[in-house]
């Protein structure tokens, strides 16, 4: 008995995300009327996919105790360079039955392209990536608000639209099939491969690594890459879901990214983090911002309670760094 | 000391059978120094002979265990580095504590600014004259606004005495501190000093130049294994008796030897250059070698393998692994070339102090765990690892759980090991590999060693310890300023020979 207690406590305090998000959702669950409906939960699950996709991606860049502020610049571009190649009103490729793949390729593209200038500055100029990705965004971005006028682009075709809203199997929604499916990779690719390993020996000691013969410059630069593509994927999906090309898209959502990674249990300093920490910490950003609306909150209450939990979380970090030595 | 008329009213410090050990390794024995008032003392002895030690105690840094310090005949039991400050010792350590981003002026107080009343804005003007009226004292011409990064080293050194001077230092410890200059640096440095003591300053001279310590001081301390083995005024030594001092002549039993026949050359190095670092070097490694490097502080060895490993880069030379020209010199093609590189600093380079030991010692061969899905074979990695713990008996209670830097300094330094030995190279160079290790981790590394090299692997042992590189090594070579000085082979090893060649005259 002793012995399980032990190790339950040993689960809670290696994961206390986990335990957070189970005690929050069956209070919500009690406290809150129509909370624990499956129309809600669906609309929770749905919400989240972009989230945990996105964070992802960061959080590869923050194993190497980074940030990359231009995945907003990368999801605007895409969203509006791929509106503007497959809308069926004006676009490039209006009346083309492969408007909404090509349109699928370009914004990935964007994001590996972006990803890889990032790459580039932060590996071979050695520049801090907070200045190199914080330039990067308030280029990218300013060259998206430019082509899309400042405006919306509308009437995107059904294919893409399917991305975000479709259902496989006419149950199972579409976007959690892409999350799954990305998760699942990334995961193995993060805890099964040379790569993944070297990523948490890169950030958690450079000149260790280094010596040690890992290519540190190489997988810098490839988290860099990972990051981009994970962007341009939950830029899709949340392109999708709103059924149109917006310029500044997700760029109010940078902080929720940034927070579910922390509560994740990803620190700051790099070398720790895993796939399903985040997904946990995106998960509880998206019950947390549910919940929170569902009671009626005004958006800056939202926002003070979720400041509260990342505090939190980084406290958890630090305090955890602290006990081990 | 030589003076027996001397009564203690002439010292301004003394330090009574010091004592200090560090977890179980004594450091400090019983040693005994006399600091006459006005005077310059010069402190010799080999690396790791307790000097530092012996001045972080009186600095406040470390607690001795026991012994007494008499500051002007009043016990003086400092508990920080302020203490020491504030009772006048100050300390000119080797690398300068300036900060080379700000101006002189701005370092000159920046540990104790001036304010004025009443809203307590620093008081610039004063800081400004206090600064100009300290510097003038030497008689050199530094413009107070200069920034720190664009003085040369000598006037570095300059804005450091004089900032430490005017703190009303009564004694001043120099702490190697001509390493960085050059000759004329030096004797403008050594004519500071001179006029410091007449002024009747107490000067504590450390330096391994054994010419600048007799040109310098009026008496000598010598200290050997942490204990003090000569004191006497200048007069009455000659160099070579310091240098006999310096160094152990018996050597114990600690060493195991093995037989073994020498192969053919497996690594060489030829004109290895890195301006201001390394001038020429050249170098070879023969099948089933151990080559000793032994250099004072300062002489490159570190340096010298940092080079040839490929993590700093230099500017010209070659470098020959089995017979072929390595082209592109960086850890990855020498890894990939079979050559290990156990760095000198284990906590920095050397380990991911954060991670489990497990993590650590695969670390140089997760290619290999690769399975045939490219995947990480997980058993592999469990067998790969727990089959080094148990061959070099590293101490751990789960090789998953436990993290590198929880281990000891011994027990670190096995992860490194074991972390190379699974890259099967047979071409390892060991930076100071028993540094901060005990004595019987250090019997089980030079065994490692031996074994390693009976088995046809060939070694380059970098060391500051003669000692151990005597007992360990085929051939010693001797750096000094950057350069092969000497060679040594077995039958010819003394700690003298050695000494004189790395010792700069």
């Amino acid at each position: 008995m002793k012995e399980k207690l032990k190790s339950f406590t040993n689960v809670v305090y290696r994961n206390p995300i986990l335990v957070i998000l189970v005690v929050y959702f069956i209070i919500t669950s009690v406290t809150i009327p129509y909370f624990f409906t499956q129309r809600n939960l669906t609309n929770i699950l749905i919400q989240s996919t972009d989230l945990i996709i996105i964070s992802c991606g960061l959080m590869f860049v923050l194993l190497n105790g980074g940030i990359d502020f231009s995945i907003i610049a990368t999801m605007g571009l895409g969203s509006i360079i791929g509106a503007l190649i497959m809308n069926t009103k004006t676009g490039l490729l209006a009346n083309s039955a492969f408007g909404a793949y090509a349109a699928i390729a370009v914004m990935l593209l964007i994001g590996l392209v972006i990803g890889g200038i990032n790459g580039l500055a932060v590996v071979f100029l050695k520049m801090p990536s907070f200045m190199a990705t914080m330039a990067n965004y308030l280029i990218f971005s300013g060259f998206a608000l430019f082509l899309a006028q400042s405006k919306s682009i509308a009437n995107l075709p059904k294919a893409f639209l399917f991305i975000g809203n479709g259902k496989l199997f006419t149950v199972i929604p579409f976007p959690v099939v892409i999350t799954i499916f990305v998760c699942i990779i990334m995961s193995i690719i993060l805890s099964r491969t040379v790569f993944g390993r070297s990523i948490y020996a890169v950030g958690t000691n450079h000149a260790t690594s280094f010596i040690s013969g890992i290519p540190v410059k190489r997988t810098i630069f490839t988290l860099f890459l990972i990051c981009g593509l994970l962007a341009a994927i939950g830029g899709m999906i949340t392109t999708s879901r709103l059924g149109a090309g917006r310029p500044l898209l997700n760029s109010e959502r940078l902080m929720d990214f940034v927070a579910a990674i922390i509560l994740g249990g990803t620190s700051i300093f790099g070398g720790k983090g895993t796939v399903s920490g985040t997904i946990l910490g995106a998960l509880f950003i998206a019950v947390l911002s549910n919940s929170l609306g569902m009671l009626g909150l005004q958006w800056y209450t939202i926002m003070i309670i979720k400041g509260a939990f990342v505090l939190f979380g980084a406290w958890l970090d630090a305090y955890k760094t602290l006990r081990d030595y | 000391m030589g003076n027996g008329m001397s009564s203690n009213e002439d010292y301004i410090l003394r330090l009574e059978n010091i004592n200090k050990s560090f977890s179980s390794i004594k450091v400090l024995i019983d040693i005994n120094l006399k600091l006459r008032k006005g005077s310059i003392l010069g402190l010799c002895g080999e690396n790791g002979a307790g000097k530092s030690t012996l001045m972080n105690v009186l600095g406040g840094v470390y607690k001795r265990d026991s012994g007494k310090i008499f500051l002007n005949n009043k016990e003086f039991n400092p508990e920080s580095p302020r203490d020491a400050q504030k009772a006048g010792i100050a300390f000119i350590h080797q690398e300068l504590n300036l900060f080379s981003n700000l101006t002189v002026v701005q370092n000159f107080m920046i540990e104790n600014l001036p304010v004025k009343k009443p809203i307590r804005l620093i008081d610039e003007q004063s800081i400004r004259n206090s600064t100009k009226k300290a510097l003038e004292e030497f008689g050199e011409d530094i413009s107070i606004t200069s920034l720190i990064s664009d003085l040369d080293m000598g006037h570095r050194q300059l804005v450091e005495i004089a900032k430490e001077t005017s703190k009303n230092a009564r004694i001043i410890i120099f702490d190697e501190p001509t390493t960085s200059l050059s000759n004329k640096e030096k004797v403008t440095l050594f004519n500071i000093i001179r006029r410091l003591s007449k002024k009747g300053v107490s000067i504590i001279y450390i330096s391994h130049i054994l010419d600048d310590i007799f040109e310098l001081c009026e008496d000598i301390v010598v200290l050997r294994d942490g204990r003090t083995v000569g004191t006497d005024k200048k007069e009455n030594l000659s160099k070579h008796q310091v240098i006999r001092m310096m160094v152990n002549t018996e050597i114990n039993d600690m060493y195991p030897r093995v037989t073994k026949t020498l192969g053919e050359n497996v690594f060489s190095a030829k004109n290895i250059f890195r301006k201001d670092v390394l001038h020429d070097i050249a170098l070879d490694l023969r099948r089933g070698e151990i080559v000793g490097l032994f250099g004072l502080m300062g002489a490159g060895r570190s340096e010298l393998v940092r080079a040839l490993f490929g993590v700093d880069k230099f500017e010209s030379g070659t470098i020959t692994v089995n017979g072929n020209d390595v082209k592109k010199i960086s850890p990855i093609t020498m890894k990939k070339l079979g050559v290990a590189y156990i760095t000198e600093d284990r906590r920095n380079e050397g380990l991911l102090i954060d991670k489990t030991i497990k993590a650590n010692i695969v670390l140089s061969i997760l290619k290999k765990l690769q399975g045939r899905n490219r995947l990480i074979d997980k058993t592999k990695e469990d067998s790969k690892s727990s089959g080094m713990i148990k061959k070099l008996t590293i101490k751990t209670y789960d090789q998953n759980r436990q993290k590198a830097g929880q281990l000891s300094g011994g027990n670190q330094q096995k992860v490194v090991i074991a972390k190379w030995l699974l890259t099967e190279s047979k071409i390892l160079f060991l930076d100071e590999p028993t540094r901060g290790v005990d004595v019987g981790a250090k019997y089980e590394i030079y065994n490692y060693i031996n074994q390693l090299a009976s088995e046809g692997s060939s070694i380059l042992f970098v060391s500051s310890e003669m000692e151990e590189l005597m007992g360990v090594c085929d051939r010693i070579l001797i750096m000094k300023k950057g350069k092969i000085t000497g060679e040594l082979k077995q039958n010819e090893y003394s700690q003298e020979k050695i000494l004189e060649m790395a010792i700069e005259w």
